[in-house]
């Protein structure tokens, strides 16, 4: 999904807009030039990041974390309130967290140590196709919602048909595309809720369900995994109201929300860990209270009094500011989570604008990447990155096509623009107008003037930047931008990102980035049944279009954040944020 | 303050020789030692803000270099500077910026530059519209008074500091296209256009006030049935007798119009990087505190200390020139 939202210090705010992705800079320097020799070589066999597991995986009880036990309550502090708990709204990654509580799926992560898989949820296996676009799934015995009732094949298929309602907006459009075949699903399918069935899922009994893609599809199992595609009974559909108070699937129930203010989480009676594969319930209630600036929840983390010793947050950041701090106070250290999350940062570079390959490359070799990220907290911001796909995302290999420092190489790239028709050209950097980006395009400013640009800085409110900077016709050059995937497949990554089919105004192309033989090749890939092919040819085609310099690949953002010394098990999950499914209160 | 009449009366009588009144308004001034002191502390800034490429050179260091980002161990990890009170040293007398690693003892200098031209240029704009509108308006009355006064009242009563933060970035990119760099003197003209557009009522409003008390005074009735021109009675009978409110309101409204455009630069919509300004340091200091007061305590102090002094100094300048108001 897009980063929406300038990652402040203190909260990751993820919009809901697309999928996740990142990008990759990059990069060539003048022809023939090796990588650097310095930096590992990339491995030739593509790395699996998430398997898929087997039936055996997919049978429940998630395997106990060492030293869990039950019981206890778990606050937890946001900075607001979540947007959406309706799983048909539900994207951004902070939502979806809290309805990892909620609801379950046909299949999910698993998260053992640190291997992560793919296995059935609901479901007994990942599911069984032949031909990559006929999926059937079997749903295990003895499942029930809150109330008792049993969560049936109908109530997965309603779920998914609430999704293509326009009313219940927000969510995810991948299974919505795929069962219709068409960009925009509503010109087949309106929703449910005018009583239209949707033909293209099949329940012939109450555990059985088909779906019937209408192109190939190899990673469906994963898309699948999104909260979005939950069960919701028809007769529990409070529609408009679902979203305050969802009717639960998962381990947790609402007992009270009290919109912008707090919710109030117990105990689900009727689910049953050992259906479950991918989640633990050890305390018995979970408390959130929002409106806290991130500063403030932040000091309190720090304090841990009195019921924040169990205290917790799904986003809230730990910033520059209290870093060094946190990181000289070794009690404090001993509470910080600390992990790479899915979503990449990267500058785009208007391809439409600069059209010269070589003034792209020579943005990348002069591009002050360790600069800015010590305006947003440095080390603790995000690790550095050459390549478009981040290092959870399935069949990752690491390579530095460039080989330039972290802070830029201006004599490279100045050797670069003198190839070129024009040495000093102008680079308009458009950013938004806050303190820190403000400071980010001083140092921008320098670093690309000392290669030979001419640098014209533009400031964007805040509000307007997305807007801005993801038209078609803009008029910058350099932009920041970020992605997470939706599932841990470059097809959640590349093709939003690079297709130059899928350049529009608030699209997820912002670089404009079109190059015939990179669509091709995307839709060759997307035709592969296997997956372990894919992703070998998605990370060949990740350093093809880095040759192009469509970005400045920048960081994999980092999670870094505090917890009560009261609470363990505190990890980042698959999402990037605070995982809450395997805490327990010591 | 603490002088007693009975002394003040007599040190006037030992004078032997004739005084004008501007010699007695400087006697006066002498002898209060605060305003000297708030006099010496505002010179004092002036000269540095108006020594600052001079001081600058001299010291070796410029606001803009970014050093701790160019040299490795001025900054730690996290962008705060290494060594106790934000790096400050021999070699960076009040320490480096947090992040971007410049110098700011010259920020500070620089900072003085473009607060003190801004407030000055714009206190004269509103001196001279304000003291010319409010004379005509107080000296003809009628339906231009009323005209006038009306207009007066609607730029007092509009709310310009949420004007001016919507407008300035509107009419910027009216003049600037998308692609190209907003200069800094544009950024300038706007904010003293803006500032001056609501600063000049208050100032109209005051002259106005003292003309009508003035207007039928028998030195202005002698001149008008003397057969001056409406034009002369302005200039040579009314305009004498207000430099004293006009030099007092000018000189209190410097401070304010300081510390105005520090908050029009907090606010985001004043000056931007990279022209050192001291608002932006406030702004920028209040977010990094946590880990690095002194960065904070350095403008903060600064701009405290200079509109504590140029209130005081004003204070003293109305006392010497107009001891019966206070």
């Amino acid at each position: 999904m897009p980063i929406s939202g300038h990652r402040s210090r203190s909260a990751l705010v993820l919009a809901v807009a697309g999928t996740l992705a990142v990008s990759t800079a990059c990069s060539g320097s003048s022809s023939g030039k090796k990588t650097d020799p310095s930096k590992p070589a990339a491995k030739a066999v593509a790395k699996q990041a998430v398997a898929l597991g087997t039936a055996a995986d997919s049978q429940g009880p998630d395997p106990a974390v060492p030293g869990a036990k039950a019981g206890g309550t778990v606050t937890v502090l946001q900075h607001s309130d979540f947007s959406h708990l309706d799983p048909a709204r539900v994207w951004s990654s902070t939502n979806q967290t809290a309805d990892l509580l909620l609801t379950r799926q046909l299949t999910s992560y698993q998260q053992v140590g640190n291997t992560t898989k793919l296995v059935g949820d609901l479901a007994t296996d990942t599911g069984t196709t032949t031909d990559g676009k006929t999926f059937t799934y079997t749903l295990k015995d003895g499942l029930k919602y809150e109330d008792g009732s049993p969560i049936t094949a109908q109530d997965v298929k309603y779920g998914i048909e609430r999704t293509f309602q326009k009313e219940l907006s927000g969510g995810p459009q991948y299974l919505q595309m795929w069962l219709t075949g068409k960009a925009d699903p509503s010109t087949v399918y309106s929703g449910p809720w005018g009583g239209q069935d949707l033909p293209a899922i099949e329940t012939p009994d109450a555990k059985t369900i088909v779906f019937h893609l209408a192109s190939v599809h190899a990673d469906f199992p994963f898309a699948l995994a999104m909260q979005s595609y939950s069960p919701v009974p028809k007769d529990k559909d409070t529609k408009a109201a679902f979203d305050k108070h969802p009717f639960s699937s998962g381990p947790y129930k609402v007992d009270s929300h009290d919109v912008d203010k707090g919710m109030v989480l117990s105990r689900n009676p009727n689910w049953d860990p050992n259906s479950d594969p991918v989640r633990h319930a050890y305390p018995d209630q979970w408390k959130f209270e929002f409106g806290a600036q991130g500063v403030d929840i932040n000091q309190r983390l720090m304090a841990a009094n009195g019921a924040d010793k169990t205290a917790m947050t799904f986003n809230v950041k730990v910033g520059a500011d209290l870093a060094g701090q946190v990181d000289s106070n070794p009690d404090l250290k001993a509470r910080l989570v600390n992990q790479v999350t899915p979503f990449s940062e990267f500058f785009n570079i208007n391809t439409k604008r600069v059209t010269d390959v070589k003034v792209r490359q020579a943005l990348v070799d002069a591009f002050p990447r360790q600069q800015v990220r010590q305006l947003f907290g440095g080390p603790v911001y995000g690790d550095f990155t050459h390549t478009i796909m981040s290092p959870v995302t399935n069949g990752y290999q690491n390579y530095d096509l460039y080989g330039v420092p972290d802070n830029g190489d201006p004599d490279k790239a100045k050797a670069l623009l003198a190839q070129t028709s024009n040495p000093h050209p102008t680079i308009v950097f458009a950013y938004s107008d806050d303190a820190t980006w403000q400071q980010a395009a001083v140092a921008v400013s320098q670093a690309l003037g000392k290669a030979g640009f001419t640098v014209v800085t533009k400031p964007l409110s805040a509000k307007n930047y997305y807007d801005e900077t993801q038209k078609v016709d803009n008029q910058f050059d350099v932009y920041w931008g970020g992605w997470g995937p939706d599932w841990p497949s470059a097809s959640s990554v590349i093709p939003p990102v690079f297709d130059g089919r899928q350049i529009t105004d608030g699209g997820g192309n912002n670089s404009l980035f079109d190059d015939p033989a990179v669509n091709a090749e995307i839709d060759r890939i997307q035709a592969m049944t296997d997956l372990s092919q894919q992703d070998t040819a998605w990370a060949a085609l990740d350093k093809q279009i880095m040759r192009s310099a469509p970005i400045i690949p920048w960081v994999d953002g980092r999670q870094v954040s505090l917890y009560g010394p009261g609470l363990g098990g505190v990890h980042t999950g698959f999402i990037g944020t605070c995982y809450p499914l395997d805490v327990y209160v010591k | 303050m603490s002088r007693s009449p009975t002394t003040f009366l007599k040190r006037e009588i030992d004078t032997s020789t004739p005084r004008t009144p501007a010699a007695l308004a400087w006697r006066r001034f002498r002898s209060d030692r605060t305003g000297v002191a708030a006099g010496v502390v505002v010179g004092v800034f002036f000269v540095l803000g108006m020594c600052a490429p001079l001081i600058s050179a001299i010291y070796g260091k410029d606001p803009y270099t970014t050093y701790g980002q160019n040299e490795s161990g001025l900054l730690d990890d996290y962008g705060y500077p290494t060594g106790a009170l934000g790096g400050a040293g021999g070699r960076f007398w009040l320490g480096l910026e947090p992040g971007l690693g410049r110098d700011v003892f010259t920020q500070l200098l620089y900072g003085i530059r473009t607060s003190l031209l801004i407030a000055l240029v714009v206190v004269l704009v509103v001196t001279v519209v304000g003291t010319a509108v409010g004379l005509v308006a107080g000296y003809a009355g009628g339906w231009l008074d009323f005209g006038v006064s009306r207009v007066v009242d609607i730029a007092l009563s509009f709310p310009s500091t949420l004007f001016i933060i919507a407008f300035v970035p509107v009419v910027q990119s009216l003049f600037v296209g998308a692609d190209q760099q907003t200069p800094t003197w544009m950024r300038v003209m706007t904010l003293v256009v803006v500032l001056s557009a609501f600063g000049w009522a208050p100032v109209a409003r005051l002259l106005r006030g003292q003309v009508i008390s003035l207007r039928t005074r028998e030195f202005v009735e002698a001149a008008r049935i003397g057969g001056a021109s409406p034009a002369r009675i302005v200039t040579r009978e009314l305009l004498p007798n207000l430099w004293t409110p006009i030099l007092v309101s000018a000189s209190l409204s410097v401070p304010a119009y300081v510390t105005t455009e520090a908050a029009l630069s907090f606010l985001g919509a004043g000056i931007v990087e990279p022209t050192p300004d001291w608002g932006r340091m406030i702004h920028r200091g209040a977010e990094v505190y946590l880990s690095d007061i002194t960065y904070m305590l350095v403008p903060g102090l600064a701009i405290l200390v200079f509109v504590v002094a140029f209130n005081l100094l004003g204070d003293s300048v109305r006392d010497a020139l107009a001891p019966s108001d206070r």
